[in-house]
């Protein structure tokens, strides 16, 4: 039969000669693209003197088991699967010259060395194969000594354009730091900054080269689905760094740590070619591992041979770790800076007013007056309308409709701003924030013992990942909480040992509340749970599904001349539900409240909180929570906590100790 | 059998919590601004052209890739130089606006920066943006009517139009 795609071809190359129809959509040319490389991927030149060369030089190349080299299992992305044969992580086609590339490194390389030899003319918006893949032909020349006699090299000026404009002389890797509103930003994100001297005094000019899913038209169910399980495809892309900075500094308020590495000449330019071949790869992405952060490092690697580091996180990548794996290699990374997030800013515009510049700011960001101050000698205007300025921006960073009153005003306080001429300096580089690298280790175990109403017990806790309530909060968002399947297995005296609980996710977002920043917080516990229950007077535990969900507001003194020095107290209120058989009709659910406190102090921090429940509504009792809890850290990886909890039928006091690792 | 399903339910459960909770996720995709619609889209005020979904990176756009091609404004992912002010103008709108007006910021130098102004041409740069400010950007400004003013500005004054090459 007739190949179809071959008459898919003939039809793209006859109606695109004709000129007269549309120009090429993006999908169309990358399925031409696709089909002309595998095409060439089987190339065999005309001229049989060629063909000598060619087969000459593929000898060569299994003689010299060229396809065996780590740097060529590098820029394929081959890894050795639990089976013991080679895969590429690369997962579209487009990627590979041979139809068996992803699967057979030697394959892959013997069909690069026949596409160097295309001799046909290259179609309107594709590419040489010497020129789609630079960092193949620079490295396969320089093996096997290309006579550029015998094999003609094809001048890239698109390429050669794309080099010059980035042109950098340093690469920066840019950690941005949480975003508190989305759950799934709270690992973090990491992307490289491009570095090129031209804009020393404008790095926002710089490009940014950032490795991220494309969801296409997303629908939020898929989207956590997808992204646990690599539905998406993921690909690189670079970006004007500025796009990025208002991305994570003003729209979400995210500070912002560049880290810049030291980079040769030659590993510059390698890095170059290797992120072009990079535009065509496409790869499964997957928020735990084969994420931002991982892609990251194996591009490095790539364009730094002798760094091995890909290998060294374990199965969850988190961003915060890539950075302390950057920092771990000598001489890696050569300087650090801080950009703080909008937010940030206000914040330390806030910490320099007086008393009264400070009432004039809260009157004016109330933007319902819309007054403008009177010049008087104690206000310095132009730090309290900056400060105002940057509220509404942060205020209305994200939304589409902003009150025609409010826009008007803020007009009207940037002409007044143009005319203030009092100068203030702030110093924004002491950060508000820790940097990733202070950050406790993911992992965590913890043995317990404890005495309570159903005797004494022993208790073993485990955690994947990554961060709770009473967790030392350097290097991550405070106060908030983010765990992936936290379980605790108990033994009571003389019982079996039994799954006490086991939360699948459980997210804790702490947002302050005032009166620059209107976001909630919100709190999410789905997984297992044991539920205490009375039955004839005897009373009885037993594991239940439990789902939880709860929103409200936390306040602090954030703007306090000790910010945070009071605490965070927390108002939830939302629904629990949980599953068993000795509930009425197999589940109790309702709604419930909780008020809770929490503070940090240096090496200790206690928490405590209570939680009403109402379960009512399905017939069964109502109930409460109630606990205390102090933690004191002898470092970032040692714990010591004490805790006390009550509920309707039950009650327990434990001591732990916990070890992050 | 029950078990299971009950599992499968609580942890859909909890997928459907956690996406109503990150509303950010939802991708907003960055519209052509800078290459003909710019203006347009900032004239409606919507902001969320460039409100870009966060997270680990979810985000992505065609109209900078790299080697899938050229489109309007920019060239395998690199911004055609042509383009190269209006789009920054564009993108940046609001927080040059507040730089232009207080007449300083690392916005309001990059901008000098793509007029081509000497490093010691900066700070003056920044005032005559601020002393112009109420004629530069003015309710119905775009982008690309904010960049000729801007540069009009430039031109008129003795020392910039010197020091000032893209221009």
């Amino acid at each position: 039969m007739f190949p179809l795609y071959l008459l898919t071809l003939f039809i793209i190359i006859f109606t695109s000669s004709l000129g007269a129809i549309e120009p090429l959509g993006n999908a169309d040319i990358l399925e031409l693209d696709f089909r002309t490389s595998r095409i060439q991927g089987e190339n065999i030149p005309k001229s049989p003197k060629a063909q000598q060369y060619l087969q000459e030089l593929v000898n060569e190349a299994k003689e010299k088991h060229l396809s065996e080299d780590r740097h060529w299992y590098r820029l394929m992305r081959f890894k050795k699967t639990r089976w013991g044969f080679w895969e590429s992580e690369v997962d579209n086609k487009r990627y590979f010259l041979s139809e068996s590339g992803k699967y057979n490194p030697e394959k892959e390389l013997i069909a690069t060395l026949h596409s160097f030899f295309t001799d046909e003319p290259i179609l309107d918006g594709l590419l040489h194969p010497q020129c789609s893949y630079p960092e193949r032909y620079h490295w396969l020349k320089e093996k096997l000594n290309f006579d550029s006699g015998r094999l003609a090299e094809v001048k890239c000026p698109r390429f050669e354009v794309w080099k010059d404009s980035l042109n950098p002389d340093s690469l920066s890797v840019i950690f941005s730091s949480y975003y508190m509103q989305a759950p799934a930003s709270m690992f973090g994100h990491t992307l490289i900054k491009l570095n090129n001297k031209v804009n020393e005094n404008a790095e926002l000019l710089d490009y940014g080269v950032n490795y991220a899913a494309t969801p296409g038209e997303m629908n939020a169910f898929s989207y956590s689905y997808k992204g646990l399980t690599g539905g998406y495809p993921g690909s690189f892309a670079i970006f004007p760094y500025y796009l990025k900075v208002n991305e994570y500094n003003d729209m979400e308020s995210r500070d912002i740590w560049e880290y810049k590495l030291k980079l040769k000449p030659e590993e510059r330019e390698r890095f170059l070619r290797h992120l072009w071949e990079m535009g065509r790869a496409d790869f499964d992405y997957y928020f735990i591992n084969e994420n931002c952060s991982y892609h990251l490092m194996e591009i490095l690697e790539v364009a730094m041979p002798e760094l091995n580091i890909s290998n060294k996180p374990g199965w969850i990548v988190a961003p915060s770790d890539t950075i302390k794996i950057y920092l771990a290699e000598d001489g890696l990374v050569v300087s650090q800076k801080y950009r703080p997030s909008l937010y940030s800013k206000i914040k330390y515009k806030l910490y320099d007013m007086t008393e009264e510049e400070r009432t004039t700011y809260f009157d004016m960001i109330r933007f319902e007056n819309a007054f403008l101050p009177e010049p008087k000698e104690t206000l310095r205007l132009s730090l309290i309308t900056d400060a105002v300025l940057d509220t509404y921006r942060y205020r209305y960073a994200t939304k589409n409709e902003v009150p025609k009153k409010h826009k008007e005003y803020y007009d009207k306080l940037l002409v007044f701003r143009s005319k203030q001429s009092d100068e203030y300096n702030i110093n924004e580089q002491i950060p508000l924030s820790t940097p990733p690298e202070a950050s406790h280790p993911l992992s965590r175990v913890a043995t317990s013992f404890g005495a309570s109403s159903l005797g004494n017990f022993a208790e073993f806790q485990y955690r994947i990942a990554y961060h709770d309530l009473l967790n030392v909060s350097k290097g991550h968002a405070p106060n908030s909480e983010l765990a992936f399947f936290d379980t605790t297995i108990r033994a009571y005296e003389n019982k079996k040992p039994e799954l006490t609980s086991m939360s699948v996710i459980k997210v804790t977002s702490i947002n302050p509340f005032n009166s620059i920043s209107k976001d909630f917080s919100y709190m999410l516990d789905t997984g297992v749970q044991t539920a205490v229950y009375r039955n004839n007077d005897e009373t009885l535990r037993k594991q239940v599904g439990n789902f939880d969900l709860r929103m409200g507001y936390s306040f602090s003194n954030e703007f306090g001349k000790n910010p945070m020095s009071l605490g965070v107290l927390t108002v939830l209120g939302g629904v629990k539900a949980q599953n068993g058989r000795m509930f009425e009709n197999n589940v109790r659910y309702g709604v419930n409240f909780s008020l809770l406190y929490q503070k940090e102090l240096g090496n200790w921090k206690v928490y405590t909180g209570a939680t009403a429940q109402n379960y009512q509504l399905s017939q069964n009792l109502n109930t409460y929570y109630a606990t205390f809890k102090i933690r004191y850290a002898f470092s970032n990886t040692h714990e010591l906590r004490v805790e006390v909890n009550g509920e309707r039928f039950y009650e327990e006091a434990l001591i732990s100790y916990h070890y992050l690792f | 059998m029950g078990k299971r399903i009950t599992s499968i339910l609580f942890l859909s459960a909890a997928v459907v919590a956690v996406t109503m909770t990150s509303t950010a996720v939802e991708a907003k995709k960055y519209g052509m601004a800078g290459c003909g619609l710019g203006s347009l889209i900032i004239t409606t005020n919507d902001k969320t052209q460039i409100f870009a979904a966060t997270s680990n990176g979810i985000y992505y756009n065609q109209t900078f890739g790299i080697t899938s091609g050229t489109s309007n404004c920019t060239a395998d992912g690199v911004v055609k130089q042509d383009k190269v002010q209006e789009l920054f103008i564009t993108m940046n709108y609001d927080s040059l606006g507040q730089e232009m007006a207080s007449g300083k910021g690392e916005k309001l130098e990059s901008l000098g920066n793509l007029l081509g102004c000497s490093s010691d041409s900066i700070s003056r740069f920044g005032q005559v943006t601020k002393e112009n400010y109420a004629k530069l950007i003015t309710e119905d400004s775009t982008p690309a009517s904010v960049l000729s003013a801007v540069k009009s500005e430039v031109k008129s004054d003795k020392i910039l139009a010197k020091s000032c090459s893209q221009i």
